[in-house]
């Protein structure tokens, strides 16, 4: 048994520590999705602490010997989608400020600011490819893995996300 | 435009965040206020069981609502219909009321209704046509002095043919109010008639009993 298994088998019998030291790497992967998601730095530290916190309450739903980040990353998906619909505000308030920049920068070409737009004018699940994808660099697979859906699917739905944001890909890679 | 180059832009437009450092500790703090689930993988059955005992759970809840309902309900129709059973006369003992399960249909008891013989009504003082009884009969009155914007008096007399009060026992009706009504039984037989003295609207009905 190796550690990562053993990790996986104390954390599930309760021991938090374990679950940080699984946790703690996958922290700013799971960051930079609830950013891509959320906009909002302030609001993405909220859904990935209580995604962490609900990973940990049904770690022991968590498949032995599967991949943690797909896992972890689902869940802060799904957090993601609850922030958003919870806080309708939130909504009202992006709308306002449609070109607020998690950076902090200001100065941005319009191609970059309608293209902005789009992308959170997408449904959730379209978004969510995308941002699985190209903004935090996973493979179709992976985008599968954390979806659960087929790999077919996953590059399907990629597709028509980039069609609907007018970025017409080539064909797609099958890595 | 290939996947570089969409990721370039894609990048561009939602920018880049700092990992806050602090998220670690923060995450941790907010682990460590509460305790996770049973593992279903040490255990598969428990967590199984818990979803039955969630499911019961809320099964019951539901339970205890509805028994609550069905006791307020039955509170509801059930004490009505013991004030009507109430024994009426003495040397019923109290054990002899109906219980729950024999509890009598709530239908409520109807009196059969008196036959109408004569229907008189008008405003004001009038004397009223006759009519012949045999056997047991009923008056039944009522007055409105709304017409008036203040209590009036209604008074009713029986008279025979021979001009003389009905019934000795039953003493003429004379009652005053805005409104009210009544009903008198008369025991006797003959040809009869009424007067009837008061400033209000009124409606007698004479039937048999």
């Amino acid at each position: 048994m190796n550690v990562a298994s053993t990790l996986v088998q104390e954390a599930a019998a309760g021991d938090q520590q374990a679950f940080m030291i699984l946790l703690e790497p996958l922290l700013p992967a799971a960051h930079r999705l609830a950013v891509g998601m959320l906009r909002s730095e302030s609001d993405a530290e909220d859904a990935v602490q209580e995604a962490a916190y609900k990973a940990w309450r049904h770690f022991g739903r968590f498949r032995r010997g599967s991949d943690l980040r797909p896992w972890l990353l689902t869940i802060v998906a799904n957090e993601c989608r609850h922030q958003r619909r919870s806080r309708w505000w939130s909504v009202v308030r992006s709308s306002e400020a449609p070109d607020e920049l998690v950076d902090g920068t200001s100065s941005v070409d319009p191609a970059t600011m309608d293209l902005r737009r789009a992308l959170y004018g997408l449904p959730h699940d379209q978004r969510l490819v995308l941002i699985l994808r190209y903004y935090l660099d996973l493979t179709h697979e992976e985008v599968a893995v954390t979806l659960g859906i087929s790999t077919k699917a996953a590059k399907s739905r990629i597709y028509r996300a980039l069609e609907r944001l007018r970025l017409s890909p080539e064909v797609l890679p099958d890595e | 435009m290939n996947e570089a180059q969409i990721r370039e832009r894609l990048r561009r437009a939602v920018g880049e965040p700092n990992y806050p450092a602090y998220l670690p500790s923060r995450v941790q703090a907010r682990l460590s206020h509460s305790a996770p689930d049973v593992s279903p993988q040490a255990s598969p059955r428990l967590s199984w069981l818990g979803g039955v005992a969630r499911t019961l759970s809320v099964a019951a809840a539901l339970l205890i609502v509805l028994l609550i309902a069905a006791i307020v309900l039955g509170v509801h129709v059930w004490l009505p219909n013991m004030r009507h059973s109430q024994p009426a006369g003495p040397g019923v003992h109290p054990s002899a009321a109906p219980s729950v399960a024999a509890a009598p249909t709530p239908t409520a008891y109807t009196p059969p209704s008196p036959v109408p013989l004569r229907n008189f009504s008008g405003t004001g003082s009038s004397t009223t046509a006759g009519w012949d009884t045999a056997g047991r009969w009923e008056l039944i009155w009522s007055y409105d002095c709304a017409n008036l914007r203040h209590a009036g008096s209604f008074r009713v007399v029986v008279y025979d043919e021979t001009m003389k009060i009905v019934d000795p026992d039953v003493p003429p009706l004379s009652v005053s109010g805005k409104v009210g009504s009544g009903s008198q039984q008369f025991n006797t037989s003959s040809l009869y008639h009424l007067v009837v003295t008061t400033q209000c609207a009124w409606h007698v009905i004479v039937a048999y009993d």
